[in-house]
């Protein structure tokens, strides 16, 4: 299955999305990304199954939370 | 021993908070935010669930408001100087702690900026009209405690929020001797910042507190005052206004933070309600004894909460307390930190404060009272 990671630069707020995700049933988890994936250095981001991805995108917007891209790991 | 110290700091703490803290220490204290392994995200999840547990238990939505610090002092200088700006008026009370009047104070010589007093210890409608008399287009800030820690007083703070909210000015609230004792409802009450300690009211421990910014906070006025790591952007010089980590520069306190989250869930099983009420009722029960005894004067006496600030004519303040400490009956006396209180309440600079938790006890009040009636009479 392809994973794809939505990224997030706070870690809170990727814990905040992965909870509120979880709570709809799609799995995910909190991962941090590889410095190669953000110019801006550490960042954080939420590894969802890529057939989930639009369902979480759209949750994660419902619900306030900004994302700035999608990832490969 | 009898502890009535509990405005300095709770004591006892439940055990649960003990053994949480303990666990956390044996089994996942990893350092949150930096790393992906399981113990740095253990420990992630942990901070994360007490930013939960603070935001629903004082009315907000967003657990990224919450954000930590090591205690109000620290919280309320974070807040203070990253709100306030060049040229700005603030306006603050006369029964503020050094926590805020301090910060306010240099602040105001170092940007310039310049602040206003107004008198606590007038009702509630006299203590409005003051504040709303002394706004001007420049004030940027409105900081008051929400209740004494030299005596009961308790602020209007939703009346105060309301007032800064008409006027489109910040309202910080520092919480110091209330949280966990009074219901505080930051949106409700129309609160731009609440800021408080782990260690009094949530029965958590020492190096423990936070701010905690309403849900429509604009982050954007808010500058950090503190810089370093805080595991996000590490390319940038800057720490940006993402909260909570743009304001968290450096390791949090993991093991202190777990025991917040479990002082809250305590406070939260007890019920401020009933902890208030147990409180008031010590607190008369007290105020009855001391009035029987000759020579001793209570400051305020009608206030009635958790702190109470008395006087004996006989001893000073500190002698007094210092008899009472060779008996293990812990007290505080002194100024408090609160210099403009004590001028307000006219104690002459050093009187004697206790002050209840949810562990304080009539029989030990009793014993306390016997013991002030045996030193002075």
């Amino acid at each position: 299955m392809e994973k794809l990671i939505i990224t997030i630069s706070s870690q809170t707020a990727a814990i905040k999305a992965q909870r509120l995700l979880e709570s709809k049933r799609i799995r995910s988890r909190v991962v941090k990304l590889r410095p190669e994936k953000n110019e801006r250095g550490c960042s954080h981001g939420v590894e969802v199954d890529a057939e989930n991805l639009g369902k979480a995108t759209v949750l994660l917007t419902e619900n306030g939370i900004q994302y700035s891209g999608i990832a490969h790991m | 021993m009898i502890y009535f110290d509990n405005a300095a700091t709770t004591f006892p703490k439940p055990p649960h908070m003990l053994r949480e803290m303990t666990r956390c220490l044996r089994e996942y204290c990893g350092n949150p935010g930096r790393s992906s392994h399981r113990l740095a995200m253990l420990a992630s999840e942990a901070v994360f669930d007490t930013r939960t547990e603070i935001s629903s238990f004082f009315g907000i939505k967003k657990p990224e408001n919450v954000i930590f610090a090591q205690n109000t002092t620290h919280a309320l200088n974070r807040v203070i100087g990253g709100l306030m700006y060049p040229k700005c008026h603030v306006i603050i009370t006369n029964l503020e702690h050094n926590s805020v009047l301090r910060p306010v104070a240099n602040l105001c010589r170092m940007l310039p900026a310049s602040y206003d007093t107004v008198d606590a210890t007038e009702d509630d409608d006299t203590l409005l009209a003051e504040i709303e008399s002394k706004i001007t287009p420049k004030t940027a800030l409105i900081i008051t405690l929400h209740a004494s820690n030299i005596c009961s007083r308790v602020l209007p703070i939703g009346k105060i929020g309301a007032i800064c909210r008409r006027y489109g000015i910040i309202y910080v609230v520092d919480a110091a001797q209330s949280a966990g004792v009074y219901d505080i409802d930051i949106q409700r009450e129309k609160i731009s910042v609440l800021c408080a300690p782990g260690h009094k009211g949530l029965y958590g421990p020492q190096g423990s507190g936070f701010a905690a910014f309403c849900d429509d906070f604009d982050f954007s006025v808010f500058s950090p005052t503190e810089y370093g790591g805080n595991g996000m952007n590490s390319a940038d010089t800057g720490m940006g206004r993402t909260p909570p980590e743009s304001y968290e520069a450096g390791t949090l306190n993991v093991p202190g933070i777990v025991g917040l989250r479990e002082g809250v869930r305590y406070v939260r099983s007890l019920g401020t309600e009933s902890i208030r009420n147990h409180e008031k009722t010590l607190f008369k029960l007290a105020r009855q004894k001391l009035a029987e005894i000759p020579g001793i004067t209570v400051y305020r006496p009608e206030w009635e909460g958790g702190v109470l600030l008395f006087n004996s004519e006989k001893l000073s303040g500190s002698a007094l307390s210092e008899k009472l400490s060779d008996e293990d009956i812990c007290t505080r006396p002194g100024l408090h930190c609160a210099p403009t209180a004590h001028a307000a309440l006219g104690t002459g600079g050093d009187a004697v404060r206790i002050s209840f938790s949810a562990f304080s006890s009539q029989d030990e009040v009793s014993r306390f009272a016997a013991a002030v009636r045996r030193m002075t009479t």
